[in-house]
């Protein structure tokens, strides 16, 4: 198990964002979050490494239990990918991977730049390598994110609402550098509300609402044959507006 | 009056080195405890922030010319009676110093919080420490931010020192060199622009530099909204 999460509750304030959310990922599974927004499935993703303190549960990533004195331990497993890519605008492209890596994980500064490169050679921007994060395209940016974080060879990857930020004509080719990662056997998690590509990558949908997990399920049984009338209602929107 | 006024600024001119030399020093001295000042109110535990707070809003809160007084006249007598003796210059500097760390520590703070929470999460996601955010993330963004800000302190500190020149300056600043042309020629208006004219030139100066080395520093692909 690579990830397995027990009664996961999240507030803000007097706000309960994550209502006691259960849920397990098998190695190399790929997992696609959905949900109306404001269900909580942001907060839920952030939550698993602590990026949001979560009030109570249990979260185990690669074997370790999230605590304190682990916390660290446990993020240089994963790799996450934000919704505004939040890379460093100060470093050029090949920096911004490189310093996790050399300053997190103690690769030298030889290994760092050839992981770099393989990473940046996955997503096609090697070309990019000494460009700086602002001279690209929000989609270019999206991609270098998914690069620093395959860079780290993380046991999960965490992608939030990865598309969402991005004008339409640059989603797929976000999408499409995902689906590549996804051929390459990565545990990841993916919060998207990208129908088609969660057809094409997803092993498991799980859909949020009110802070919980209303429906979970092999994708097509999920987005085929929802079984409430919710998630009926979200597929029903999503089909209307999305792609 | 033009050529009392060329006399009046060749007199005056040499006053360029203490006023710079006053800037410079009390420059210094606020960058190193407005940085102090800022490290305690991000790293320490309370109340030690609080404290650091306190200082910023005293001496943002009180005249410049008091707080001089103070440290010359004040600070100055006491330490006498134990057989320091301080003199105008060193006064000034202090008094510059320290008045300046408190705003220089209120730029730093404000580049600081101008640093989007995504940078934080993204440094905090690939398990950087929270001093190694500070040291590679957070502080290069925020010197940029705050070098526009930086630069306009020193150009305060050289027209702010004319102020120390009340307390008597040897060697004279420019102010002072002024006012004793103006006493001696009693060619007040000429005396007085001479100066005015060697501090606009000198802040103007500062201000083209700084913006060579904002552009030279800004951030690749960083737009900036309305172009100045």
């Amino acid at each position: 198990m690579t990830l397995a999460v027990r009664g996961l509750e999240v507030a803000y304030g007097s706000l309960e964002v994550v209502r006691g959310v259960d849920l397990d990922v098998e190695r190399g599974e790929k997992v696609v979050i959905m949900g109306p927004s404001g269900s909580g499935k942001s907060t839920f993703l952030k939550s698993l490494i602590w990026l949001v303190k979560p009030r109570r549960g249990s979260v185990i990533i690669d074997g370790v239990e999230v605590r304190e004195d682990t916390i660290l331990q446990v993020r240089r497993r994963v790799g996450f990918v934000f919704q505004h890519y939040n890379l460093f605008p100060h470093m050029r492209v090949v920096d911004n991977i490189t310093l996790p890596l050399v300053k997190v994980h103690k690769l030298s500064k030889a290994e760092a730049l050839s992981r770099a490169r393989e990473a940046l050679e996955l997503v096609g921007l090697w070309d990019k390598a000494t460009a700086y994060p602002l001279q690209l395209s929000g989609g270019q940016q999206q991609r270098v994110a998914i690069a620093r974080a395959l860079a780290i060879r993380p046991a999960v990857l965490m992608l939030d609402e990865p598309t969402s930020a991005l004008d339409p004509e640059l989603v797929e080719e976000v999408l499409d550098t995902l689906r590549e990662v996804a051929r390459g056997g990565t545990t990841m998690l993916i919060v998207t509300h990208e129908l088609d590509f969660a057809r094409d990558v997803a092993d498991r949908v799980v859909f949020f609402d009110g802070g919980k997990i209303l429906e979970e399920g092999p994708t097509r049984d999920v987005l085929e044959n929802p079984k409430t009338e919710r998630l009926r209602q979200f597929l029903k929107r999503i089909h209307k507006y999305g792609s | 009056m033009l050529e009392q006024y060329l006399n009046a600024l060749i007199y005056v001119i040499p006053g360029v080195q203490t006023t710079v030399a006053l800037a410079a020093f009390a420059f210094f001295i606020g960058l190193t405890l407005g940085s102090f000042l800022l490290l305690v109110r991000f790293f320490l535990p309370p109340p030690l922030p609080w404290l650091a707070t306190g200082y910023v809003e005293v001496f943002r809160g009180t005249p410049l010319l008091v707080q001089i007084f103070i440290v010359y006249f004040g600070v100055g007598s006491y330490l006498k009676t134990y057989g320091v003796n301080i003199d105008p210059f060193t006064a000034g500097v202090i008094a510059l110093g320290l008045n300046s760390a408190a705003y220089q520590a209120e730029i730093f703070r404000s580049a600081i919080q101008a640093i989007p929470l995504e940078q934080y999460h993204a440094a905090e996601a690939y398990a950087f420490r929270k001093s190694q955010t500070f040291r590679y993330i957070i502080l290069p963004q925020a010197l940029r931010t705050a070098l526009p800000a930086l630069m306009n302190e020193l150009v305060l500190l050289v027209k702010d020192s004319s102020l120390v020149a009340v307390i008597g300056l040897f060697p004279p600043d420019i102010f002072r060199r002024a006012d004793y042309y103006a006493a001696s020629k009693f060619t007040y208006l000429e005396a007085y622009l001479a100066a005015a004219t060697i501090y606009f030139v000198l802040c103007y100066a500062m201000v083209a530099v700084s913006r060579v080395i904002e552009q030279k520093y800004a951030i690749p692909g960083y737009l900036r909204r309305g172009a100045i």
